[in-house]
């Protein structure tokens, strides 16, 4: 089978991994920054050199995400949804449920003992509903995304936010700011704000057996402990979580071209 | 440079002839209105009715147009935008219903222009009606809609008529069906009068008994034709099923309807005998509900295209009832009891199936149920529209019963019967990508529970 490149290509990461027959030996994750045809270029390159290889040396590429379209390299576009289940099951086998928070949208999908869609739910085009909101907040409150785990733990008194709009939430937050609320509490009151949007989802698609959490917003633990408790279920996070989909791309791709 | 003045349009190629000629009973209608407006006959705006009040006003002379029907060609042919904007401007919320803020753009312009139909009017326009007949079925929205037009055509009575729309249980207590038909003839009996009183003339029962037997042929017919694409693969999907409707939904009294649908049928069955599928390499077999996004037809084209999908059946309120009973029509002479019969039989005729599964309401539920069977449905499109409630109620609880019941998934699109900008193609094609993965998986959970497809 040889080397298989798998890229997502999102709204706010660029992600790209590189399979030899099968086996993730390579990954690179980097914030888009607007600019989707030069960060698909970069990760790619980076992915590649972390191993030593050349473009030269890849038999297939894979692509999803929003940006596909701006790779410059020949490649196979390959369904979201597929590849994120694809990913999980390769990373987790026993996983049944899938809930993936990116920068666009959140999905829960549920996935087949091969790994292959059996019913998904994708988010309402809302900015509460996603990553988005994080980076939203980040700003207003001048605090890197990064930092978003640690200080929710500290919280003493969550935030209560009154609406489901992103551009109301990013008043109100300014609004607890000038009040003085902490910004700890105000991190853990979007989390619960956040983790209820999602979890209306999740109950909706009925949550079976093992189950993980994907995409940039998987790195919160502050959301993903929330969570937890709101579906009385363990929640798991791949070590990576951003790059189940490019892995899934390379997988989906690579059988597709060898069938 | 010149400018490019043409509208795009997503428009299906429909497969079959028929359905391409189809589109002859939807201009009938609104230049046969025109003409009749200028030769001195009433016109009046009939919101879809499902029989219970069309005949009656055409039996008494009047031209109906359907603004429901007019919303749906304006959004075909990608000109709904100019009237949802002037009702937008007008102070009409974008949630409300896009048939309904199609028709209130379309009649500020009526009355601007001092009821001169305006030039440039899609498919000619609606003419300048003497009534307005409203219904109850179906829809909340309805209500207020006709009542709304009110602030541009002051002087057209708006007549509502009712028909009870009991849950199952009810369906089945002992003497409801007959309250209710009783309760559907007297609601005809007023409108009668009503008529008699606005037109000043009589009504020719005999004539309206003669409408009725056509209208009913035709709607057989319909039916029949229902029933050849049940054959797999499909002969007909409903790219072609929503130009076919328009004769036996809106004109089933009609001859050349019931001519027209000879000439379905024949294509149909002559598809069937020879094995001939509407769509090449059909591989999924979905049903569709609920209104579909008519300004974007052609997307139903490229998902057979892409991945081999027949839409095999579609939204159940737009067929053709199942033919009646002889023991439900033997005796009954009056034709304002068969129009009740009628119309209650296509509310209620899934009654038997929504009580075999324990669901409710039998209408918007249990056909789908019925016929993911007979149709041999691998999947469900919801279609939730923004600007619809009642077909999005019930929708996602659809969803859900074909699934437990009957391993049928779903996959959810939403968008809008008008309204374009809400319709997202691409996110539609990218969610019934991994959509087949999930048909696949279903298929072989029907197989491993031993059901028939």
């Amino acid at each position: 089978m040889g080397y298989t490149a798998g890229l997502d290509i999102g709204s706010a990461y660029s992600k790209a991994v590189i399979l030899e027959d099968g086996e993730l030996v390579s990954y690179y994750v980097k914030p888009t920054g607007g600019k989707f045809a030069l960060s698909a270029d970069l990760v790619l390159e980076e992915a590649l050199q972390k191993v030593g290889l050349s473009l030269a040396k890849l038999r297939y590429i894979g692509a999803c995400g929003l940006g596909v379209t701006f790779i410059s390299e020949t490649f196979n576009k390959v369904t979201e949804l597929s590849c994120h289940t694809r990913g999980v099951h390769y990373l987790m086998p026993t996983v049944r449920t899938v809930i993936e928070i990116g920068n666009q949208s959140a999905r829960v999908m549920k996935t087949t003992p091969k790994g292959k869609v059996a019913d998904s739910i994708i988010s309402d085009k809302c900015a509460t509903g996603s990553g988005r909101i994080m980076h939203i907040m980040a700003k207003v409150l001048r605090t890197d995304l990064e930092d978003f785990s640690r200080l929710s733990d500290k919280a003493t008194k969550p935030a209560k936010f009154t609406t489901n709009c992103a551009v109301f939430l990013e008043t109100e937050a300014i609004s607890r700011v000038a009040e003085g609320t902490p910004k700890e509490d105000i991190i853990a009151g979007l989390n619960q704000t956040l983790a209820g949007k999602i979890s209306a989802m999740v109950h909706r698609m009925k949550i079976e057996a093992d189950c993980v959490m994907t995409g940039g917003v998987a790195l919160n633990a502050g959301l993903v402990s929330i969570m937890e408790k709101e579906l009385g279920h363990k929640i798991q996070v791949p070590d990576e979580p951003m790059i189940t989909g490019a892995i899934g791309a390379a997988l989906i791709t690579a059988e597709k071209a060898e069938n | 440079m010149e400018k490019d003045n043409s509208v795009k349009t997503m428009k299906s190629a429909k497969t079959l002839k028929t359905a391409r000629e189809a589109g002859y009973f939807g201009k009938k209608m609104l230049t046969d209105a025109i003409k009749a407006q200028e030769e001195g006959h009433p016109i009046g705006w009939s919101m879809v009715s499902w029989w219970q009040g069309d005949f009656i006003a055409k039996a008494m002379g009047m031209h109906l147009v359907y603004p429901e029907n007019y919303g749906a060609f304006c959004a075909a042919v990608r000109q709904a935008e100019p009237y949802l904007e002037i009702a937008d401007s007008e102070g009409f919320p974008n949630n409300l219903c896009g048939y309904a803020r199609n028709c209130l753009g379309f009649a500020k312009c009526l009355r601007d222009n001092n009821y001169v139909i305006p030039e440039g009017a899609p498919g000619g326009g609606l003419a300048r009606p003497v009534l307005m007949l409203a219904s109850g079925c179906a829809c909340d929205a309805r209500y207020k809609w006709f009542q709304s037009l009110g602030r541009y055509l002051n002087d057209v009575p708006v007549w509502n008529l009712e028909m009870p729309q009991t849950g199952v249980k009810e369906y089945y207590l002992p003497g409801n069906k007959e309250k209710n038909l009783r309760f559907i003839v007297a609601e005809l009996r007023e409108f009668v009068k009503f008529m008699e009183n606005l037109l000043k003339k009589k009504l020719d029962y005999d004539k309206l008994h003669a409408m009725l037997d056509q209208a009913l042929k035709t709607l057989n017919l319909a039916w029949q034709v229902d029933l050849l694409r049940r054959a797999v693969p499909s002969p007909m999907v409903s790219q072609d099923f929503w130009s076919v409707m328009i004769p036996h939904f809106y004109l089933p009294d009609d001859p050349e309807a019931y001519s027209f649908y000879e000439r379905v049928y024949a294509e149909v069955k002559e598809k069937v005998d020879n094995g001939i599928g509407a769509i090449p390499n059909e591989k999924y077999r979905m049903m569709f509900s609920e209104l579909p996004p008519w300004h974007s037809i052609g997307f139903f084209d490229e998902l057979a295209k892409r991945y081999g999908i027949a839409m095999v059946m579609e939204s159940w309120n737009y067929h053709a009832p199942t033919p009646m009973a002889e023991e439900e029509l033997h005796g009954i002479n009056d034709p304002l009891e068969i129009i009740a019969r009628l119309t209650y039989h296509k509310w209620m005729e899934h009654n038997t199936v929504a009580r075999e599964f324990d669901t409710a309401p039998g209408f918007f539920n249990a056909a789908y149920l019925r016929w993911a069977q007979e149709y041999k449905a691998d999947g469900f499109f919801a279609h939730p529209l923004l600007s619809c409630r009642p077909a999005t109620y019930t929708l996602m609880h659809t969803r859900n019963s074909l699934e437990e019941k009957l391993k049928v998934p779903g996959v959810v699109v939403p968008g809008d019967i008008i309204d374009l900008r809400v319709f997202n193609s691409d996110e539609g094609f990218s969610k019934v990508e991994a959509f087949v993965e999930t048909m696949d998986h279903y298929r072989e959970l029907r197989k491993e529970a031993g059901m028939a497809w």
